[in-house]
């Protein structure tokens, strides 16, 4: 049976991994070209921190971040599309521990 | 492609027509009036921000093909978006009010009938000029009437200003008396002169006009001389007014007092000449303003918007610009003055600069748009540093200013 | 291939049409999970409603009666297949004309009952 998912609706959603813990937020779906479909291969989930450096300008991207806009990642951990249980849409959770998973230094 | 001399040129028409309109009258005027020499640093800190924002708009366009208004909806998504278009939609239509009004002083002083009588038949030929009319036609014309405003510096030389002075007044001082008078004209001055419809207008005239990376010289140059010609004439503004009104303690209060500024330098032609200069400039800024503010809709929802179709083949482009225009003109006739509406205006202009300038500067410095033609630290400071410092000086002094009428 | 990035690279992009109309943004995307293979890009989403569900649900569905007493479109959304999507570049291009399509559905309505009927307006 399959299900629809709204990409729109999922991004900024935070990501719990099988034991419960916080991993991050979704902030990037990549997908890949496989015979006639468009298939999702990973996800990227940050956390939505403020930034390190102190400097006016990244003052001003925490202040876009904090009045809801998107933004590209420092750093973020991938998750393939296997390893995420959108059962419930509004709760994704992974289906492994998040130590199993790779980072992404971007 | 056009020339690139005549694209030049043009820039520089643009910039003199485009730049002086009632808000830099009113404010330089002020200024001038209430501070002397003092306040000049304000229109030069603000032209330099403006050279670089217009700059930025052209290169956007030019390397990504994308308007400011499209890209930040595609970078940012769009519930943030919604912010920065709603804060500059308000601030918009105040603003258009204002020119509006500018115009119908203009009318009001060349034939004595009152503004309420002639807002709307001047509505109804700007909305006539944009149904119509081709961009190149409205444009070229507005810069070609707006040399008249030559005639500003022309009567700022005949007062034989004290040229050491003026020079020494670029650079930014502290005031004598009544600093918040002081820092509210000095906000109003630079919401007046960085004007977010100004570089919407040209990002979405570049894309139309396809720039592209070879364009981005011209493109400087354009930015550059054209706001820097737009300066000298409102500092001209501010020296004649400085001269005519600042020794004998008049504060200008209305626009029937700022209309004498050139009589004394250019005696009978003072009065014709400053109604046509304000007449023209406004209108010229009322197309700019409306056209601004329905590409900034029309670009976030992804609708047609090109300027140079028919109204027919992009309809609720021109039904929102129909509806614009309806808005400001019933704003301009709740009878609020015109001078103050306009001052206003220009301060809440500066009062949103972060959140609407914030953005766009973000996107100059993002690669996946830009392609290798980022800001330099130089551009990113000047600008980032002169909209939040206006924004702060805003928050402070307009309330400050409410209160104080 | 180089993968797509659908949330920088698609939503919120500029869609135009075969004819080089502009059509519209991505409001939505759809995803469609399937058991045991990768979930695939189903969708684009076009309309009112698709935005006003980024923002809650209420406000959905204030806009789906708003459109259902004064809109002119059937569906408060339409549904574009993903096939139907010739290329992803500075826009999303679609491989057919959308003029009759309800993305254009208000362009039409109002050119017909409204700017049409100005003088000078084609």
């Amino acid at each position: 049976m399959s299900e629809e998912i709204h990409l729109e609706l999922l991004i900024g959603r935070r990501v719990v991994d099988a034991n419960g813990k916080k991993v991050g937020r979704i902030e990037e779906v990549l997908a890949e070209e496989r015979g006639d479909d468009l298939v999702v291969t990973e996800y990227h989930v940050g956390s939505k921190g403020m930034a390190e450096r102190f400097s006016i300008y990244h003052f001003g991207v925490g202040l876009l971040r904090l009045l809801g806009a998107r933004g590209h990642l420092a750093k973020a951990t991938r998750i393939p599309w296997e390893k995420l249980d959108l059962t419930d849409p509004e709760k994704p959770r992974l289906t492994c521990a998040v130590e199993e998973l790779e980072d992404l230094e971007d | 492609m056009k020339n690139k001399f005549v694209q030049i040129a043009l820039g520089i028409l643009t910039g003199i027509g485009g730049y002086l309109e009632v808000g830099s009258i009113a404010t330089s005027a002020e200024a001038g009036a209430s501070f002397g020499y003092s306040l000049i640093w304000a229109i030069v800190l603000g032209t330099i921000c403006l050279i670089f924002l217009i700059e930025m708009s052209g290169r956007l366009a030019a390397t990504s093909h994308h308007t400011i208004a499209d890209a930040v909806r595609e970078r940012f998504g769009f519930r943030f978006a919604v912010i920065p278009s709603s804060a500059e939609l308000i601030v918009n239509l105040l603003v258009l009010a204002a020119e509006i009004g500018g115009v119908c002083l203009a009318l009001k002083l060349v034939t004595g009938i009152e503004v309420r009588v002639w807002a709307a038949p001047v509505v109804l030929f700007l909305w006539f000029a944009l149904w119509v009319g081709t961009l190149d036609v409205i444009e070229n014309s507005t810069s070609i009437l707006g040399l008249v405003t030559v005639a500003f510096v022309v009567a700022a030389v005949k007062m034989h200003p004290d040229y050491a002075q003026v020079a020494r007044s670029i650079v930014p001082s502290l005031p004598h008396h009544d600093p918040a008078h002081y820092w509210f004209t000095a906000v109003s001055i630079l919401g007046a002169t960085i004007s977010p419809y100004m570089f919407v207008f040209y990002s979405s005239g570049a894309v139309e006009e396809r720039w592209s990376v070879k364009d981005l010289g011209m493109n400087r140059a354009t930015a550059a001389i054209g706001m820097t010609f737009g300066a000298v004439m409102a500092s001209a503004v501010l020296v004649v007014s400085a001269h005519v009104f600042h020794p004998l303690h008049i504060t200008v209060d209305r626009y029937e007092q700022i209309a004498v500024v050139l009589t004394p330098a250019l005696h009978k032609y003072g009065l014709p000449l400053f109604a046509i200069s304000l007449g023209v400039c406004c209108f010229g800024a009322c197309v700019e303003v409306a056209l601004a503010t329905t590409y900034g809709i029309a670009q976030t929802f992804g609708w047609m918007w090109g300027e140079d179709k028919k109204p027919a083949e992009r309809t609720r482009f021109s039904v929102t610009y129909t509806l614009i225009i309806l808005v400001a003109m019933v704003v301009l006739l709740t009878g609020i003055d015109p001078l103050k509406l306009t001052v206003m205006a220009m301060a809440l202009t500066a009062l949103i600069l972060p959140l609407v300038v914030f953005p766009f500067v973000v996107l100059l410095n993002d690669e996946t748009y830009v392609h290798g033609h980022r800001n330099g630290p130089i551009g990113n400071a000047v600008v980032i540093v002169t909209i939040f410092l206006a924004s702060i000086i805003a928050i402070v002094t307009i309330p400050l200013q409410i209160v104080g009428d | 291939m180089e993968p797509v990035k659908l949330v920088a690279g698609v939503l919120d992009k500029q869609i135009v049409d075969s004819n080089k109309r502009h059509a519209g943004k991505v409001d939505g995307l759809v995803i469609v999970l399937r058991k045991g293979k990768p979930p695939r890009v189903g969708y684009i989403e076009i309309g009112t409603a698709v935005l006003a569900r980024r923002f809650s649900k209420r406000l959905e569905r204030w806009v789906i009666a708003i459109g259902r007493r004064f809109g002119v479109r059937q569906e408060p959304r339409y549904r574009v297949p993903w096939s139907k999507v010739k290329k992803v570049a500075i826009d999303v291009q679609l491989d057919f004309d959308a003029s009759d399509t309800p993305a254009l559905a208000w362009e039409r309505w109002l050119r017909d009952h409204v700017v049409g009927k100005a003088p000078f307006a084609r």
